[in-house]
């Protein structure tokens, strides 16, 4: 059909006003109509490109892949479609910059009425999408590397925090960190444990409330307060026994130490604290065996004159009178010997006991040899010794002593040291008690007798 | 009476072809697919061969080789709905005489018949 | 209404696969490549069916294009990607020199270009046994979820045709559905056709 019976057969400049570039080619590929906007992207106008075949300007759509398709549309077939992504453009044209424009093109068939097709060309500029499709996807691969990484960081902090955790979990020892104000914020389970408060409960809590004695709550606070102060102070100076309070009041020996922590520009202090409860129990037997005799429970020789000797120093500042007595269980060894050690040792024991039952409180009892004791007596006269004498000389005669089933009696001899005038000296006071002693036992035994001054040694 | 194997997993298909042929005074038997197809070349003396390719079990492609191997000397058309020309390539490399398009028009089906008989 | 009969099935699985057979063919120049078909599987049923078959999508958005067409056949004819496929067609289609664009819009214009082929060349051969002119409308590209895509038919008067298709390109596979879904004075029109081609 003639390009120009077609032209003034269809009034193509409608496409003129779409917002696409617009070609309608016969079925011989000559150009029936080029709107404004091709015109102006190929810098071809209308009047150059109509009647014109259009593979002679665009030499590209002999290919196959185009020849195929658009050969199809002429025969009336379905629409073929360019996209920009595989084909770029079919009408190379450029942008302001100099950049190709990208062209998704369809082709469409359009009946003439007599059993041919014209075809029709839709070309939409998607330069512009392009663009920010690309910059999206730059954005969205950023961010997904930006994400990617954080979740790493996430992730090893996670495991670092399990691995912290690991280890503040499994301490025997209590571990409680607290802010400038002594409120809690972190508190293991062994403090959990110790002081017998949930994590929950002490949390944001006064730790002084928590876990401070009564009214003891100041030490703990002053010793925080100064290790905040210091800042960075070195640990020296950072330990310290204690006692620190369960919540059921009951208290609690414990090894304190603390260190102050800089978080963030804040700071903190974290105290680990152990329980030294059995260490003061061990403690406590270690001092008992040092001091006390094993068998009889008083104070062995060296603790009595620890104990006298600071008696005997006390008298003497205040000018106080006292004496001292030494004590002997007469026939000992016959009862070892007659009903064997076991008794002898039990028979002991008992007469410790009741000596130590038969004294004031702050007389000082001690086993100093065998079967020998001693008696510090404060404020009390040569006279108030020997009546104190008397009574355990007579409370022994009379006591019927169990040992172990035997049923015993026995008698001691004692001896007094202190004399008329003050004696402040420890060891003169033993030694004539000792001689007087040994006095009452050559007179006869079972009786009592004061030093006369038969020559110090 | 010359004799025509038609091969095809389609009814339909084989109904339109043994048609074409049976109607150009041919004897047929028909098989739907290469098992089959097999079968009958041993069974019986075929003069002829038509091969569909997408078969279940055994392809057209497989229904081939099987014959090359075993020198039937049955001649093979090819009638496929795939038109690559690759796939030509492959049907004439493995013996085919030929290969047609479908649906097969009823003149170049029958010109080739008789070429070939 | 008359549903379709075996034999009536098995001539339209017939030109089906002679419509594919085209497709094929022009695919082939598309990708330089041979491609491998199977037979497609049919299936004729109401619209309500359509979830349970597209339910390999899960339940995300699938790459869908769709061709309409009008008198003297109504329809939509939607060819169905699963993105693996896309990813896959995509390496076919484009070569390194287009590194300007990534993957997500490269997909839609190959997609777009590829599957108007596809269908069009299916529809196209089917109208041509059928003696009938098919009149197309461009192809649109969506990607909607398999949902949004069932509802939009499940009112109307439609039957469904589904076709499930195989291509294979050297080794990328390419795994698509084609649902072709024809009003029902359509379908009858499709009905009378295949019985007056398995009569005569």
């Amino acid at each position: 059909m003639d390009i120009q019976h077609l032209i003034s057969r269809h009034n193509f400049s409608l496409f003129d006003f779409l917002p696409l570039g617009v070609a309608v080619l016969q079925n011989d590929y000559k150009v029936v109509f080029w709107n404004k906007r091709l015109a102006t992207w190929t810098g071809i106008s209308s009047q150059e490109m109509l009647g014109s075949d259009i593979r002679d300007r665009f030499p590209r759509l002999r290919q196959v892949r185009y020849r195929t398709r658009i050969d199809s549309v002429f025969k009336g077939g379905a629409p073929a479609v360019f996209s920009a992504q595989i084909h770029q453009y079919l009408f190379p044209a450029t942008v302001q910059s100099g950049e190709s424009r990208l062209q998704n093109t369809t082709v469409c068939a359009y009946d003439n009425g007599d059993g041919t097709y014209c075809a029709l060309f839709f070309c939409e500029d998607v330069t512009e999408l392009s663009k920010r499709l690309k910059d999206y996807s730059e954005m969205k691969d950023r961010a997904l590397r930006e994400l990617e990484q954080r979740q790493q960081a996430e992730s090893s902090l996670r495991r670092n925090e399990s691995k912290l955790r690991g280890i503040t979990d499994s301490s025997m020892d209590a571990i409680i960190m607290v802010d400038s104000s002594g409120r809690v914020n972190f508190w293991n389970p062994a403090a959990e444990r110790m002081f017998g408060y949930t994590g929950e409960e002490a949390l944001e809590n006064d730790v002084h409330w928590l876990i401070a004695p009564q009214g003891q709550g100041d030490v703990l606070l002053k010793w925080i307060t100064q290790s905040l102060v210091i800042g960075e102070g070195d640990p020296q100076n950072k330990v310290r026994e204690m006692l620190l309070a369960h919540r059921s009041g009951y208290e609690i020996p414990v090894e304190l130490s603390i260190c102050p922590v800089c978080l963030d520009e804040e700071w903190f202090v974290v105290g680990t604290v152990r329980d030294i409860s059995e260490r003061k129990e061990y403690e406590r037997q270690l001092r008992e065996l040092a001091n006390y005799d094993g068998l009889t429970g008083v104070s062995n020789r060296r603790h009595f004159m620890d104990l006298a000797e600071r008696e005997v120093a006390r008298a003497e500042r205040y000018r106080e009178s006292l004496n001292l007595l030494m004590l002997d269980l007469d026939h000992f060894k016959e009862v070892n010997d007659t009903y064997g050690h076991q008794v002898g040792d039990t028979l002991l024991r008992e007469l410790a006991s009741l000596l130590a039952h038969s004294l004031r409180k702050s007389d000082i009892l001690g086993r100093v040899g065998g079967e020998e004791f001693a008696i510090l007596l404060p404020n009390t006269s040569e006279a108030g010794a020997l009546q104190a004498g008397e009574k355990l000389r007579r409370n022994v005669e009379l006591h019927e002593f169990d040992a172990s089933r035997n049923r015993l009696f026995c008698t001691v001899s004692l001896g007094v040291g202190g004399g008329e005038s003050l004696e402040y000296d420890l060891n003169l006071l033993l030694a004539r008690a000792d001689e007087a002693m040994y006095q009452a036992k050559r007179v006869g035994r079972n009786r009592i007798e004061c030093w006369r001054g038969q020559g110090d040694s | 009476m010359k004799q025509i194997l038609i091969v095809d997993d389609s009814t339909f298909q084989r109904k339109i072809v043994q048609k074409i042929v049976s109607a150009a005074g041919f004897q047929t038997e028909q098989a739907s697919n290469g098992q089959e197809c097999l079968q009958a070349l041993e069974r019986e003396r075929f003069d002829l061969v038509l091969l569909d390719l997408n078969m279940p079990e055994m392809d057209g492609f497989q229904v081939l080789e099987s014959m090359s191997g075993n020198e039937y000397a049955v001649p093979v058309i090819v009638l496929t709905a795939d038109i690559q020309n690759t796939t030509r390539q492959r049907c004439m490399n493995l013996g085919a005489e030929n290969v047609l398009n479908k649906p097969p028009k009823q003149e170049e089906l029958l010109q080739e018949v008789d070429r070939l008989l | 209404m008359e549903d379709i009969s075996r034999e009536q099935l098995d001539a339209l699985r017939e030109m089906v696969n002679i419509g594919m057979g085209q497709a094929a063919g022009v695919l082939n120049e598309m990708v330089n490549a041979h491609v491998d078909l199977q037979v497609p599987e049919l299936q004729v049923y109401d619209p309500d069916r359509m979830s349970t078959d597209l339910e390999c999508y899960g339940g995300g958005a699938v790459s869908a294009i769709r061709l309409t067409f009008d008198e003297p056949f109504s329809g939509s004819a939607i060819l169905l990607f699963s993105q693996e496929s896309a990813a896959n067609l995509v390496n076919l289609l484009v070569d390194d020199t287009t590194d300007s664009f990534d993957m997500d819009t490269l997909r839609v214009g190959t997609l777009q270009e590829v599957g108007n082929i596809v269908l069009n060349t299916v529809l196209g051969t089917l109208g041509d046994l059928w003696g009938e002119h098919i009149q197309f409308m461009p192809p649109e590209y969506f990607e909607e979820d398999v949902e949004s895509i069932v509802c939009e038919y499940k009112n109307q008067e439609n039957r469904v045709l589904y076709i499930k298709t195989f291509f294979g390109v050297e080794q990328h596979e390419l795994q698509g559905e084609i649902i072709f879904i024809f009003r029902i004075d359509t379908f009858q029109k499709i009905l009378t056709k295949l019985e007056e081609f398995i009569s005569s």
